[in-house]
């Protein structure tokens, strides 16, 4: 399926639906394959190769919005008759105001690599059995589960309005778990991940670290309870933001009074040493693009800076209900299948670093928490959430003791004003980018 | 468009080629989605969806293939490389795969559906849902502050043909309605969730009126906004239905589905052990009426069976599909689910239950002089070590067997196994919920059990 292709068929179903009376209408073409290679069971198990092809229309009628979608190519006839009874089945939004209109597409570096694009689900099996072999070099380490899954995505957008777009793009997500098992003993899934754009993941770090991490985790005891500060991984702060801080920026949520910061902006609210940036441009991030899914141009936008609240994330939609403009942040997360709603792109943490063990041997009593479970239970308006910790460790004078049955409850908007420190190691995970993070005055429950 | 020669065609040469099992999957899907705020429609999507997918076995390694936009060269494309692959992962693994094989069959399975959800149109589906929210505003015009309500349906054929002379139809339907509420009074913030379903069609409304649903989600959120926040620590507690299934399911059910099991999960070092009292059983079954996993074949062609997973207190099997099945020399129990054709079928719950006793649920509160009731959950997950934390958006205080003030911001943690031995009443109620479950890839589970009692129970909530 070739990049022509994709803009023809989107070209052909728009031309189609305003024939049979659309106002509007906008096509999202979507070409996926996904090659990968699976560890299940303690053993490399299945090899797939997976290729995905449909169109996504939005056809507006009278103000009246429908979504249809449909795999495979060719029936653009009966695309469009869908689109326009779907369209008739909803109801008037006063509020519509058109799809985008045609803008400058930025320049974007590091999210498409040939190789990448064309590697053999050999080299992937290779990959995966020099992880497998680190693995085995480990004493009382158990592999659970892993894969290393390559996507080659192209995608066209054409709409009404003049907007005819279509990019190309590689994906690399990686991951390892383990458990380490000694004197009747299992320890948590240990678990890591690896996004990449351009390049294989290095699976011998990888599993190096979910190995340490396993065996460090043995032996566990009771923590105390307490308020104490609390060391998260970027992988266990992007559990919490997800279902927090990233909800309360969507501009949805502030449209809707949802948001825990509506009317904030231009107000401090964490410490002035933090700022957060959703950076749609940045060179190889996992999210990065020249345009979003309705085919706004991605951008570099400044949420927090020194502490204040500068701007929420938006699709054009509700940009304009909030009386702002996109942020470029509307994002199909299912292909064709879905709708474009309001996501962060790569979000980069900004607060001052210091090397991970110097934060840890300067802590006299406190946590390090590798994951966080039920973080989707939190309450993404007030930001309270209580979640279970497991991998985690006690801190004491610097030393790092395995505990078990510990939970974490708080305000994570509150929290956001207890950040300290943050590691120089950074790395990103799916949207953020950042290092372990050390927050103050963390409520622990045993 | 499931063309059954070329089918037939695709199998034989994958085992003249060295294949030792094959299987195709096909589907055909039809679903509409709706999606309302408040009163603003935010979604009506109408989607079709139309592929296949081969899944070979050679020399001990899976290789899977699939297409959605098919003709014979691409079908034959697919299984070069699906072969191609599992000839390239089966260079590397350490054990190979084995699985089990049945009997022929050929079977078609109709959906048994009362309202054909396709039959009615979308704008018929709007103003039902409409009608919830506005509903909603009307008996909770002082607290109620956004409602939003995501409405499913879909209507599936599937087609399976394996090299063990296994062809199969099957038709499934799913409807699916769950609704989020926030309220608000002086200052504090309540939310409630309500989830239903049924596989029987268009009969959500029938099933839960809309001024049932309302009524549920503002008693909740009345509930939170009078609440007081719970004593963390160790307290009894009386577990309702729906918290009963969320803990059996989340808590237990995946240490008990065989992949999990074998790769380490608590339980794997404790079949055929004691774990809990004699009330305690605990099944998967693909046959309760209306269940959302209640289906007569699995997505590897296995006739779906009752798995027993505790039997009074001893832990007696897992869930299986064909692979771990072999492996542990027991017969699969038709656990294998796949969310789309074009991805690998994985060991999912279906139907998993506490099976009643024979306590009043009256009697369960009875003696207990400070405690929790535990009426419904918001979300629940667990680990692999066999810790679970689930979060409870419905809860009262238990004083001197009486059920007194309503909790809010509560969840319950612990370790499952110990739980489960807790556990020293079963009352006589049963009723399931309706659910998806997220393992990599979405499933719809039902999961339930009647009210029940445990001596002691870890309760999270701000220190």
């Amino acid at each position: 399926m070739n990049r022509e292709e994709l803009l023809n068929i989107g070209n052909k179903v728009v031309e189609r639906s305003l024939k049979l009376g659309a106002d509007e209408a906008e096509a999202y073409i979507s070409w996926t394959l996904r090659k990968s290679i699976s560890m299940y069971m303690g053993s490399i198990r299945a090899a797939q190769s997976v290729e995905d092809f449909g169109i996504g229309l939005r056809t507006v009628k009278d103000k009246k919005i429908g979504f249809v979608y449909s795999s495979g190519g060719g029936k653009v006839d009966e695309i469009a008759a869908r689109g326009i009874s779907i369209a008739n089945a909803s109801k008037k939004d006063n509020k519509w105001h058109g799809f985008p209109t045609r803008s400058d597409i930025p320049e974007v570096k590091g999210t498409f690599n040939e190789y990448i694009s064309e590697v053999t689900l050999d080299k992937l099996a290779e990959l995966m059995h020099v992880g497998m072999k680190v693995i085995e070099e480990y004493k009382d380490i158990f592999p659970v589960a892993g894969e290393i899954s390559i996507y080659h995505v192209k995608r066209a957008i054409v709409n009404s309005n003049g907007v005819e777009l279509e990019d190309n793009g590689t994906y690399a997500i990686s991951y390892l778990e383990v458990v380490a098992r000694k004197e009747g003993y299992t320890t948590p899934v240990c678990f890591d991940v690896v996004y990449e754009r351009t390049r294989l993941p290095n699976i011998e770090e990888l599993a190096r670290t979910v190995c340490k991490k396993a065996l460090e985790s043995l032996k566990p005891i009771k923590a105390e309870k307490g308020i104490m500060p609390v060391v998260l991984s970027p992988l266990a702060l992007e559990e919490l933001m997800t279902y927090t801080f990233y909800e309360s920026i969507n501009a949805e949520n502030v449209y809707r009074g949802r948001s825990y910061y509506m009317g904030k902006l231009g107000s401090q609210i964490c410490s002035e040493h933090i700022s957060v940036i959703d950076d749609g441009l940045m060179n190889g991030g996992f999210f990065t693009a020249p345009f979003d899914d309705e085919g706004i141009p991605h951008k570099k936008t400044v949420i927090v800076e020194r502490g204040v609240l500068k701007n929420y994330i938006s699709d054009s939609y509700y940009g304009r209900l909030i009386g702002r403009e996109s942020t470029g942040n509307a994002l199909r997360t299912r292909s064709y299948k879905a709708l474009p709603t309001i996501n962060p792109t790569n979000i980069v943490l900004k607060v001052p670093s210091a090397d991970l063990d110097d934060i840890i041997n300067d802590i006299k009593q406190g946590l390090l928490v590798e994951h966080v479970e039920g973080a989707h239970s939190s309450n993404p308006e007030s930001g309270e959430f209580s979640v279970v910790a497991a991998p985690a460790w006690i801190i004491h004078n610097g030393k790092l003791r395995a505990i078990r049955g510990t939970m974490l409850s708080g305000n994570f908007y509150e929290l956001m004003n207890k950040i300290e420190l943050m590691s120089k190691d950074i790395k990103q995970v799916s949207h953020l980018i950042a290092g372990y993070v050390m927050f103050n005055e963390v409520h622990v429950i045993v | 468009m499931f063309d059954e020669d070329l089918v037939e065609r695709i199998i034989n040469k994958a085992m003249d080629l060295g294949a030792s099992f094959v299987e195709v999957r096909g589907e055909d899907k039809d679903i509409t989605r709706i999606e309302i705020q408040d009163r603003t429609v935010k979604s009506v999507i109408s989607g079709h969806v139309e592929g296949m997918s081969i899944r070979v076995l050679y020399n001990g390694a899976w290789g899977f293939s699939a297409v959605n936009f098919y003709s014979k060269e691409r079908v034959e494309r697919a299984l070069m490389e699906a072969l191609k692959a599992a000839k390239k992962a089966s260079e590397k693994i350490r054990e190979p795969v084995r699985i089990v094989e049945l009997q022929s069959v050929k079977d078609v399975v109709r959906a048994d559906v009362v309202t054909d959800p396709r039959d009615i149109s979308p704008s018929d589906k709007v103003v039902d849902v409409r009608r919830l929210h506005n509903i909603a505003f009307n008996i909770g015009k002082d607290v109620l502050k956004t409602i939003r309500t995501d409405y499913m349906d879909m209507y599936v054929k599937e087609y399976y043909v394996s090299s063990d002379s296994r062809y199969i139809v099957q038709e499934r339907c799913i409807t699916w309605l769950r609704s989020w509420a926030t309220g608000k009074m002086r200052g504090i913030v309540a939310v409630a969730r309500e989830e239903v379903g049924s596989t029987r069609g268009y009969v959500i409304f029938e099933k839960w009126n809309q001024e049932k649903i309302a009524k549920r989600l503002l008693d909740i959120i009345n509930g939170q906004l009078n609440a007081t926040t719970p004593k963390g620590g160790r307290f009894p507690a009386v577990l309702g239905p729906n918290v009963v299934g969320t803990f059996v399911h989340e808590a237990f059910g995946h240490l008990a589905e065989a992949d999990l099991a074998l790769s380490g999960s608590a339980i794997m070092d404790k079949i055929g052990k004691k774990i809990a009292s004699e009330k305690v059983t605990i099944v998967d079954d693909p046959g309760i009426p209306d269940g959302y996993g209640t289906f007569k074949y699995d997505h590897e062609g296995v006739e779906t069976k009752r798995a027993i997973l505790i039997e009074k207190g001893v832990i007696k099997g897992l869930m299986h599909n064909r692979e771990t099945a072999r492996k542990m020399g027991v017969e699969p129990t038709g656990n294998a689910r796949a969310e789309n054709y074009d991805v690998l079928p994985l060991i999912r719950m279906r139907n998993t239950v506490l099976l009643r006793g024979d306590y009043e649920v009256d009697e369960l509160f009875e003696g207990i002089k400070f405690g929790y009731y535990l009426k419904s959950f918001r979300g629940g997950q667990a680990n692999l070590d066999g810790t679970f934390q689930v979060g409870i958006q419905e809860a009262y205080e238990i004083v001197n067997g009486e059920i007194g003030r309503p909790v809010r911001n509560m969840s319950i943690s612990g370790n499952t196994l110990e739980t489960l031995g807790m556990v020293n009443a079963v009352a006589k109620d049963f009723e399931i919920d309706y659910g998806r479950c997220g393992k990599g890839q979405l499933a719809f589970v039902s999961s339930g059990g009647p009210h029940i009692r445990v001596r002691s129970l870890t309760i999270g909530g701000r220190l």
